[in-house]
């Protein structure tokens, strides 16, 4: 209480508190104190909620603040002013609603669990992305498209793995190349003067 | 659903997705990438993939190339050497035609490309990753009386090895001292041609010593100056390639150093270091912003052989505790220290592996898939 009463008596001097506390993302840098998301809540303004629309017309409702910390694509909506509150949906035609929840899920772990160990937070990644690779690209078209930093980061790592160190065969297996496009004497002659890499 | 199934990543996701992926991948994977498929092959060839990579710079990975005598060096992976597998320290197999090769020195790198002199009166331009050589002569700068007495080492004042991105051109600069006379050349690796600069260069250069080897970075060649009227290091000579002119930034007060100094590029920063003999450290200095002099940062390793020669992953220090001969009889070590000071790792070269720290012939190159 006695903290409340001192950040209240600081955001009395500081006109632009709401921009001093509150989180200015840029895709993911989540740097946010438990009391001031306290204060949010306690000073009357409920978390606000923002809806989003899937590509198969379902909605989403969700805090402004988890999606704003980490999109900055919906940032920049919210900013502008071209969001408005009561009436609007952002609508998200190219996510489906599968591949939506699973950003939600992902947005909303990170903002409230941020405070969370290292290790936690790598588990708990290393399990959401235990999808098929269709779902993964449908996570990344959509992280890409929403502009989610830390998730295309985590996405273009998880990628990475998959192919370094693999043989040509076998990378064509994992991603489901089954026409690579050479001609067949193309093909025969990258395989006769670099036999080691299939 | 049974459709999706059967489609491949490339068909699923669009092209700019796709040469992202690519573009985080180390660049010694992306050769063997090529053959994947096609769309991989012209999306890993394209010349801008290659300037964005190394501009990405997600992880670049240094080779160290050093020589053990005037025939032969060895090249040194330095962000695998500490992943513990038992790193195998190579000789490399140079690309020149004379085999076994004759003498050649390492003179420098920029962007992937290493220098390389040879007699009589030759430069050799080599990417150890593509494989791609280039052989420049400079006979034609040979005074008629001289001949083959006229070599490098004795007669070569400055030289630096660097890019022109305005002419996207790789250039030679050196400047040599004949008799009583001093000029300056320009090597063009596109053109393959030398252009005289001489009224460029700046009377009197002071220079640590001769010939001064310069760094490359931001479009300039930076070479140590010596104040001559005192016996320290007073600041750089720096000579931007786009416009062929010199210029000089001073050190803060605090910086000038008394002993040798010597000069490294780190994480894409100047950084001058020298050994206190006294406090048994190794000193570093970092210019965080270019021309900045308020961003100079120091930083204390605790090894007084320690010659620092990259970063790695953006914050920790890999350097090379050389071979001292007057000192011990040892090996040549390479060492992580991380941003606190701290040894992280360490590695020891076999010991018929070593680097003589005072001949100076080695260089630190970031692998990329460049082609001039």
């Amino acid at each position: 209480m006695e903290l409340l009463c001192i950040r209240q008596w600081i955001s009395g001097l500081l006109p632009t508190w709401l921009s001093a506390w509150c989180i200015k993302p840029v895709g993911g840098a989540l740097v946010r104190q438990e009391p001031e998301y306290i204060l949010l809540a306690l000073m009357g303004s409920p978390l606000k909620k923002i809806m989003l629309c899937s590509s198969e017309k379902e909605i989403f409702s969700v805090e402004e603040q988890v999606m704003v910390q980490h999109s900055v694509i919906i940032n920049n909506m919210i900013e502008d002013g071209s969001y408005n509150h009561e009436e609007s949906k952002i609508p998200l035609d190219c996510v489906d609603s599968k591949t939506l929840k699973k950003v939600i899920d992902y947005c909303t772990h990170h903002t409230h669990h941020h405070n969370d160990n290292q290790e936690d937070l790598e588990a708990w990644d290393a399990q959401f992305l235990n999808v098929d690779s269709n779902g993964l690209y449908d996570l990344l078209m959509a992280a890409n498209y929403l502009e989610i930093r830390n998730l295309l980061d985590l996405i273009y790592g998880t990628i990475k793995n998959m192919i370094k160190g693999k043989k040509i065969d076998e990378i064509r297996r994992i991603f489901n190349i089954k026409d690579h496009g050479f001609t067949p004497e193309e093909e025969e002659q990258n395989r006769k003067e670099y036999p080691h890499f299939y | 659903m049974e459709e999706k199934k059967q489609k491949s990543i490339n068909e699923i996701l669009p092209v700019e997705l796709i040469q992202r992926i690519l573009l985080r991948i180390p660049v010694k994977h992306l050769g063997r990438l090529k053959c994947v498929s096609k769309l991989w092959y012209s999306l890993i060839s394209d010349p801008h993939f290659a300037e964005s990579h190394l501009h990405l710079s997600l992880a670049p990975t240094h080779g160290y190339l050093f020589q053990k005598d005037s025939t032969e060096a060895f090249l040194v992976h330095l962000e695998e050497v500490f992943n513990g597998d038992n790193y195998e320290v190579k000789e490399v197999s140079f690309p020149f035609k004379k085999q076994p090769p004759s003498e050649f020195s390492i003179r420098g790198s920029c962007r992937g490309f290493v220098l390389l002199s040879r007699e009589p009166h030759f430069f050799v331009v080599w990417n150890p990753l593509t494989g791609f050589s280039k052989k420049i002569s400079y006979s034609c700068m040979v005074p008629r009386n001289m001949g083959r007495y006229f070599n490098f080492l004795d007669h070569a004042i400055l030289y630096g090895f660097g890019y022109d991105a305005s002419r996207d051109d790789y250039l030679v600069v050196v400047a040599w001292q004949n008799g009583g006379c001093q000029r300056l050349d320009c090597l063009s690796l596109r053109t393959n041609s030398w252009i005289s600069l001489d009224a460029a260069l700046p009377k009197p250069l002071c220079l640590t010593e001769w010939p001064s080897r310069g760094l490359f970075l931001n479009g300039s060649i930076h070479w140590l100056s010596y104040s001559h009227v005192k016996y320290y290091c007073e600041g750089l000579l720096v000579f931007d390639l786009k416009e062929r002119s010199f210029s000089k930034i001073y050190l803060p007060e605090q910086l000038t150093m008394r002993g040798p100094t010597t000069f490294v590029i780190l994480g894409g920063c100047l950084a001058l270091y020298f050994h206190d003999y006294v406090e048994r450290k190794t000193h570093i200095w970092v210019m965080k912003e270019y021309k900045v002099q308020s961003s100079w940062t120091s930083y204390a390793i605790p090894g007084l052989e320690f010659d620092p020669l990259c970063l790695s992953n953006g914050s920790d220090i890999i350097g090379v505790d050389p071979f001292r001969v007057s000192i011990r009889v040892g090996s040549t070590k390479l060492v992580k220290y991380n941003i606190r000071e701290e040894l992280l790792q360490h590695f020891t070269c076999p010991s018929h592996i070593r680097h003589y720290s005072y001949n100076y012939c080695y260089t630190v190159y970031t692998e990329s898939l460049a082609a001039p």
